[in-house]
């Protein structure tokens, strides 16, 4: 009974904490210019973020440790710096965007511009991590952003066609703009399989103190919170493809979004956008500080965890402080924060061969894992998004010009 | 591992692969784009104005829209445009005016 209420907490936890600026970006925009042709790119993100996570949280699960500490042990203090520096670089600009989401929907809640929320947004945030628990930030935020939710009710509202969403689970050629397709593809890959996710889901498998007893929960969390959240994205895509696109409307500004849910839900589906990019955005600020605190922290030997007070592990908690107002401050300079959120996505995707790649490494070496190495399937698995990852690092930039725009 | 020479010319040869296929397949002229922007806009003006009619929004969002649009009418104005042709030229100063007119019934509906 105790495992089930671990799975069914964890499972909605990762429900909750799916949507967050990137994703909410990058299936309107997607939808709105191609319907629903880009709704593979939402499943594949969705299920190589299943196995990343699964794989992770096992690692954890199995040596009491972090991927990172892991990462650091396996292949030393010069090999774990580039994948650092990546995650760092990428995660820090993924923080800003999200502090950019919450900032976006409180100016169009009060009509105060967004760059006034910047600095009490990072505050706030600041404060929950100061004060809270691991518990207060993985499943307090992840419970309210099952507000998200609402995604799934607004595109049953508006009776779509099942068959053709399906159909767009499929990889198809798209009829116009090639470059702009290609682009949106990979900025919901890098949506959804962010490095954070990862790392965060791995040092939250050692401050829950995971066992190789929650190896089932591990899976079942990972697979299920995966598909459901995935799944809230596609919903995304779909309501931009019923809402948007017959109207002629491309998403070139995050203010525009405030719409998206209102020919279905009327003025609740104003309020319930507002109220979900708020909430998932505020939740995943909160997820990337820490994790971008846990990570350095781990990579460099320093004593870390959310569940102590701050003086017990004062270089990890002035971490996590001077990065969440280091990252309000692009915000707070007025930065464009669909195009930041599109940039960051894009590197998030070309970051991710320095961190899947070692997982092959990690996932195989019987002296780490034991007896739970990787099976013929997750090996395939993983090998497959290695080289999706290897493919992603080599036509990000060459998207980013052509189909940036 | 020492990694040979040629595997980065092999790769480096393959990113600029990638990189002309795209430059090729990426078709839109910045005519193009601006008049896409332009009619895009107008449809968000246009439904903003629905909404704050119907109630869906409230008039401080339509304000925050009307303001978008306008600054993007601005720049769009603003620009000088290279490759444009008169029909192109046209097609612009028309949708230009068609987002002009639909700010205006957005600006009465939510009280600019």
């Amino acid at each position: 009974m105790k495992k089930f209420g671990e799975i069914a907490l964890g499972v909605v936890t990762s429900i909750g904490g799916f949507l967050e600026v990137g994703s909410i970006a990058t299936s309107a925009q997607a939808g709105s210019e191609f319907g629903f042709q880009l709704g593979w790119a939402v499943l594949v993100g969705s299920v190589a973020l299943m196995f990343l996570m699964e794989m992770s949280g096992r690692l954890s699960a199995v040596t009491t440790r972090t991927f990172a500490d892991q990462l650091r042990e396996r292949f030393g203090i010069r090999g774990f710096l580039l994948p650092l520096v990546a995650v760092l670089a990428v995660s820090f600009l993924v923080l800003s965007s999200e502090i950019g989401g919450v900032a976006i929907a409180l100016q169009m809640a009060t009509g105060v511009g967004f760059r006034v929320w910047a600095l009490p947004i990072a505050f706030l945030g600041w404060l929950v991590l100061w004060r809270g628990t691991f518990g207060t930030v993985e499943k307090g935020a992840a419970m309210l952003g099952l507000v998200s939710i609402v995604f799934a009710i607004a595109a049953a509202a508006l009776h779509p066609r099942w068959s053709s969403i399906a159909a767009g689970l499929v990889p198809s050629a798209p009829a116009h703009d090639r470059a702009r397709y290609w682009y949106l593809a990979l900025s919901i890959l890098g949506a959804s399989i962010s490095p954070y996710l990862y790392f965060f889901y791995s040092s939250g498998a050692v401050e829950d103190k995971w066992t190789t007893e929650h190896l089932s929960v591990n899976r079942v969390t990972a697979s299920l919170g995966n598909i459901f959240g995935g799944g809230l994205a596609l919903m995304g895509v779909v309501v931009a493809a019923l809402v948007f696109l017959p109207r002629g409307i491309r998403v070139e500004r995050y203010e525009q979004l405030g719409m998206l849910l209102t020919p279905a839900l009327h003025h609740p589906g104003f309020v319930f956008f507002l109220a979900t990019l708020g909430i998932t955005c505020f939740g995943t600020t909160l997820e990337i500080t820490l994790s971008l605190a846990y990570v350095l922290a781990q990579g460099l030997g320093w004593t870390w965890s959310e569940n102590l007070r701050p003086s017990r592990d004062s270089r990890f908690s002035t971490t996590y402080t001077i990065t969440i107002f280091l990252a309000a401050i692009p915000i707070l300079l007025g930065a464009d924060v669909l195009k930041l959120t599109n940039v960051s996505m894009v590197l998030t995707a070309a970051s991710l061969p320095l961190s899947v790649l070692p997982l092959i490494v990690l996932m195989n070496d019987r002296e780490v894992m034991e007896r739970h190495v990787n099976g013929i399937a997750g090996n395939v698995a993983l090998v497959a998004i290695a080289i999706m990852s290897v493919v992603l690092f080599v036509v990000a930039v060459p998207l980013q010009i052509m189909g940036g725009g | 591992m020492r990694i040979p020479h040629r595997s980065w010319s092999t790769l480096g040869a393959v990113v600029i692969a990638l990189a002309g296929a795209l430059v090729a397949c990426s078709g839109a002229t910045e005519p193009d784009k601006q008049l896409d922007s332009l009619r895009s806009w107008q449809a968000s003006v246009r439904l903003a104005t629905s909404a704050v009619h119907l109630g869906w929004t409230p008039r401080r969002y339509g304000r925050q829209l009307h303001d978008q649009g306008a600054s993007v009418l601005e720049e769009s104005r603003k620009a000088k445009l290279k490759d444009a042709s008169a029909a192109d030229s046209a097609a612009i100063r028309g949708a230009q005016r068609a987002l002009e007119a639909s700010l205006d019934s957005l600006a009465a509906a939510a009280g600019s």
